[in-house]
């Protein structure tokens, strides 16, 4: 092995390890279960404050015994706007059920469901993107809560205090 | 050297292209066929071939196993895949892959000058050490390159962003951004089509590993030094750069995949693919 593969060995170490440590802080995955107890969420996820937009994908599965319809909200301070969309075949070619999603409501939800929901946040003011988000899912008829995905938005210097709010 | 078959041009030679598009069609948007199947719509989730051998730091036996059930598809997509070419070479990614397949056929609708020729970095070095990296900074706990830099997440999004509102916001976020200019310099850009699958594709370099392993007694595309003028048509229309001449070309099966393109070029007819006879 000649030194031209050695050097190239390196610096491609180098370079993946920089792409392994570094996080760019404007887009975060979570997991979890949707439950009629509260489901659970695998991990909350950290986002970096002060961009003006962030990319956020929740990935669910619906646990028995729950079906029925889920109403998505976006809940914390300070208030952003946002957008959802559901991950769905472009074209239906029906050879499995699907959830509808309309107006930020998952219609028709059956046990064993996966869902990928992407949001994407625009903070009113970004140096105000701060603090903790949740992505939340309600039961339409009973308005109790079947999944609460935590957003934190850490500050530049990455300091926060029990809550997630940056100082 | 010599080699059975050598000079039979077969079907999957002169019908690759078709054979590419048919697996983009099976894969990708708009269709997305086979995902459809098991209330997928991407690689991402069950069809994942990229995460379920990933140890991360901190990981139980019961947890990285429960990574293999939730990724079933993309483990039978991967050990399927390993499989057949130990046996037969990588057809996979030559034919198959609609991941490279896609880049390839794209770098042909660029006209020449706007391509870039990768040939002088040594593809294996770049490769494995991506591909150590990929496989031991999750163990440490360093961290990962598996999601945040994953071609088998771009490339179907590409097709999809022009249909579907979340495909889209793949790209709204800088790491789709970066993956997108390393799709369209490594892929697209590229002299080939092939250099992403050749440098960075953890898929690629697993498969080449199989491809090595076996290449003394499986079939591979193979030179037939004998016929060999060392005219070095065959190093200039390599997409991954697997061949170099010296005295007579030399296949270097860590980087081959029987594209064929070789084959076909050849004007002595000593390239094809068979197996050593002894």
């Amino acid at each position: 092995m000649g030194l031209k593969h050695i050097i190239f060995f390196i610096l491609a170490v180098g370079i993946s390890l920089l792409g392994s440590a570094y996080r760019w802080g404007d887009s975060a995955h979570s997991i979890g279960l949707i439950h009629t107890n509260g489901g659970r969420v695998k991990h909350p996820s950290f986002l970096k404050s002060g961009k003006s937009r962030y990319a956020f994908i929740s990935t669910a599965t619906v646990m028995p015994p729950y079906s029925g319809d889920a109403r998505l909200v976006l809940e914390g301070e300070p208030e952003m706007d946002y957008e959802l969309s559901l991950s769905r075949p472009i074209v239906d070619l029906g050879f499995r059920r699907l959830p509808k999603f309309d107006n930020n409501v998952l219609y028709d939800l059956t046990p064993r469901d996966r869902l990928a929901i992407w949001i994407v946040i625009k903070p009113k003011d970004k140096d105000a993107a701060c603090g903790k988000q949740t992505l939340a899912f309600y039961d339409t008829k009973t308005s109790r809560p079947l999944l609460r995905v935590p957003m934190i938005f850490r500050g530049k210097e990455d300091s926060q205090d029990a809550y997630g709010c940056c100082r | 050297m010599p080699m059975d078959a050598a000079a039979s041009k077969s079907l999957v030679v002169r019908y690759r292209y078709w054979i590419i598009l048919l697996g983009i069609l099976l894969f990708l948007p708009p269709l997305s066929f086979l995902f459809q199947f098991t209330q997928d719509h991407s690689f991402c989730g069950s069809w994942c071939p990229r995460m379920f051998f990933i140890w991360r730091q901190g990981t139980t036996v019961g947890q990285f196993l429960m990574g293999w059930t939730r990724s079933y598809m993309g483990v039978v997509l991967v050990l399927g895949m390993l499989a057949t070419t130990f046996f037969f070479g990588r057809y996979w990614c030559s034919h198959l892959c609609p991941i490279g397949g896609t880049t390839e056929l794209g770098s042909h609708l660029l006209p020449s000058f706007m391509k870039i020729n990768f040939s002088g970095i040594p593809a294996s070095s770049v490769r494995y050490g991506y591909f150590s990296v990929y496989i031991l900074a999750p163990l440490v706990g360093i961290g990962s390159i598996c999601c945040s830099y994953c071609n088998f997440a771009t490339v179907p999004r590409v097709f999809g962003a022009a249909f579907s509102q979340a495909d889209m916001a793949y790209f709204l976020r800088t790491a789709g951004l970066i993956n997108l200019g390393l799709i369209a310099v490594l892929g697209f850009m590229a002299r080939g089509g092939r250099a992403y699958c050749n440098l960075l594709c953890p898929i690629g370099a697993l498969d080449a590993l199989s491809n090595r392993l076996d290449s003394k007694f499986s079939k591979r595309v193979r030179v037939n030094p004998s016929k060999c003028d060392a005219c070095g048509k065959c190093v200039k229309v390599c997409p991954t750069w697997a061949i170099n001449v010296k005295d007579k070309a030399e296949v270097d099966q860590l980087s081959c995949m029987p594209c064929g393109i070789c084959e076909k070029i050849c004007p002595q007819e000593a390239i094809g693919y068979g197996r050593i006879k002894v």
